[in-house]
């Protein structure tokens, strides 16, 4: 136990849901319970994330699932840059610039993520070991990928159940094994053993993979000597593909390998073990979520009814990406330890540095990682008037 | 559970609030403004780029033409014409032999393929109205192998084995082993007694990129030599 700060003079209070004495708070620091909810809810608190606390589990939110590492006070400014790029998008289409609106579409995200992997300072001691692991890897194999499908697509301009076979669900399944190749790259690494770690390299391989796939695989659009079509039907293709594509093919890649770094890892109490989001079970979903866009992708003719299908399973792999990642920072944690005082980069309490914050109760793990170290001193400075 | 859960309620918490903008906890790397330029600076950068790199990589413009400028009609039958007769419907599709294969044919249709791409469909059905049967051929195109399909105009006096009906033009993107290529797709169809024939034309990537009217003479063949039962 490294009861060493003044962590160890607050009166210690046990937890009804742990046992252990933990400071006074609203949510346990150790196994991060909500204390003040009745208890049925409070050991797994659905109603507060625990990467982000301020959000129920169950929400489809794309920046506080993707972008986990990013306090709550930063995360409005990504989520209007994307809402900006998604305008400025539609805008080209409706300037009939085709072609700089399929390329915005595919970077947006893309820039979006590696400026937060810059901004959160996760990954500063190997920042090019991890870009270019994951994201690197991610887009040279989506090169390749958009190389090798038409070769294996069978040119009949016809729909026939052969091509919907070939085409929707063995080349959907193999897009999702290849975008899980980056990761697992790091898999072994020890310095990168938390299960965000594995869920910030399943998002940005993906986010890899799917940009060069929009720019290589509509290569050949692109440089077409093409005009006309309508600009409803082109925004809404770049939607469904760059924008809902994207967050889909982060959703299924990261659920599988947060699932995969908790296994391997070993670092969860055995607090919340589950098949329903067990590894198999986050694999299982992943794989059958890409099969369906990948078979509907060959039959939905009209664009609005694309739309609402990638839409959907957006929603349900950001949900069923946050279950697992929930279930995992509540579960991860070899032991109780109540550190030096630190400030909470979630909601700016001086507190003991522990699993969780015991004031909004965020998974201390899910923060910058300089928070934990850096800040240390300085907050204690400042915590004494 | 035997514990009462501790009565803290939020103000008694003894945590004191971190002032802002002094601790770690409050510092951005990248403040807001900075960050707002440095991605619209790197999304604009790659979109000029690869903007600029498509345009260049673009095959030069053809001289803009419609439906009107496909070549004329062939006056007389192929050296190498081998006809292609449909038993159930009975009617006879002509084509050049050194250029097309039958690719597939069932009892309502036949495919024409040559390199292995499909090149021509000619399907007979009962009598509906020409604009449905080709709205109807349309909406069935394989979005995989044609990409970005554009509806451009319907064809102007469009025939069917020189009976007059409808007809659609479109461009599409066709993906095959060899890449991505701009075709153009007419879709005809015309109405006698009591069968439609719908014939669906792929101007073939062999020939060349420009995507504007059926390049391809032997295409043309197929269409306007199609011989009707009983004629
Ligand atoms: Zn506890
Ligand atoms: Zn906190």
């Amino acid at each position: 136990m490294s009861d060493m700060n003044s962590g160890a003079q607050l009166p210690l209070e046990a937890c009804p849901h742990c046992g252990e004495l933990v400071p006074p708070g609203r949510f346990c620091g150790n196994c991060g319970a909500h204390l003040i909810a009745d208890a049925d809810a409070a050991r797994a608190r659905y109603h507060a994330y625990a990467a982000g606390p301020h959000e129920p589990v169950l929400r489809p939110a794309i920046v506080t699932t993707l972008f986990p590492h990013l306090p709550h006070r930063h995360t409005h400014l990504f989520r209007d840059v994307l809402a900006a790029g998604v305008v400025v998008i539609a805008l080209l289409c409706a300037l009939r610039l085709f072609t700089s609106a399929t390329v915005a579409a595919a970077v947006l995200l893309p820039v979006l993520y590696l400026l937060y992997l810059y901004e959160v300072e996760v990954y500063e001691r190997a920042p090019l070991l991890v870009v270019g692991a994951t994201f690197g890897v991610g887009a040279a194999l989506g090169v390749a990928y958009a190389l090798v499908v038409p070769v294996v697509v069978h040119p009949s301009v016809v729909v026939t159940a052969g091509s919907v076979l070939v085409s929707g669900v063995l080349l959907a399944a193999v897009a999702q094994l290849l975008m899980l190749v980056g990761p697992l790259l790091l898999l072994r690494r020890v310095e990168f053993d938390e299960t965000l770690d594995g869920l910030t390299f399943g998002v940005s391989s993906a986010l890899g993979f799917t940009m060069t796939v929009i720019i290589a695989g509509y290569w050949h659009v692109l440089t077409s000597p093409l005009s006309g079509g309508s600009v409803v039907d082109v925004i809404l293709g770049l939607l469904q593909i760059g924008i809902l594509g994207a967050f889909v093919n982060a959703a299924t890649t990261a659920l599988i390998t947060s699932a995969l770094w908790l296994r391997v890892h070993g670092h969860d109490r055995g607090r919340f073990h589950a098949a329903w989001h067990g590894l198999g079970a986050a694999a299982l979903l992943a794989f059958v979520v890409q099969i369906v866009l990948g078979v509907l992708q060959r039959v939905l003719t009209i664009e609005v009814s694309a739309v609402i299908a990638w839409a959907v399973a957006a929603a349900v792999a950001l949900v069923a990406l946050r279950v697992v990642v929930h279930h995992a920072l509540l579960d991860e944690g070899a032991e109780r330890a109540i550190g030096p005082d630190s400030v909470c980069a979630e909601c700016h309490h001086v507190v003991p540095t522990m699993l969780f914050c015991p004031v909004c109760g965020v998974a201390r793990s899910a923060a910058p990682k300089r928070m934990s170290a850096a800040s240390a001193p300085a907050a204690t400075a400042e915590a004494a008037p | 559970m035997s514990y009462a859960p501790p009565p803290t309620p939020f103000a008694a918490l003894p945590y004191p609030v971190a002032p802002p903008l002094r601790s770690a906890a409050t510092r951005r790397r990248l403040s807001p403004l900075l960050l707002v330029l440095v991605a619209v600076a790197a999304i604009a950068v790659v979109v000029v780029i690869i903007t600029v790199a498509a345009s260049a990589a673009r095959p030069a413009a053809p001289t803009h033409c419609v439906y009107a400028c496909a070549p004329p009609k062939t006056g007389q039958r192929l050296v190498s014409s081998t006809s292609y007769n449909n038993q159930h419907w009975g009617y006879t599709v002509d084509y050049d032999s050194t250029v097309f294969q039958v690719a597939q044919q069932d009892t309502d249709s036949v495919t024409l393929g040559t390199n292995g791409v499909t090149a021509a469909v000619v399907k007979a059905m009962s009598a509906t109205s020409p604009a449905s049967a080709v709205q109807a051929t349309i909406n069935n195109l394989n979005t995989s192998v044609l990409q970005n399909i554009q509806d451009k105009n319907a064809i102007p006096g469009a025939e069917v084995g020189e009976i007059p009906g409808a007809g659609e033009y479109l461009t599409a993107t066709l993906v095959t082993s060899q890449g991505g290529t701009p075709v153009a797709l007419q879709v005809m169809a015309a109405t006698q007694g009591s069968m439609t024939i719908v014939v669906e034309l792929v101007d073939s990537p062999a020939q060349g990129n420009t995507v504007s009217g059926i390049q391809n003479t032997s295409l043309d063949y197929v269409l306007s030599e199609l011989i009707w039962p009983g004629s």
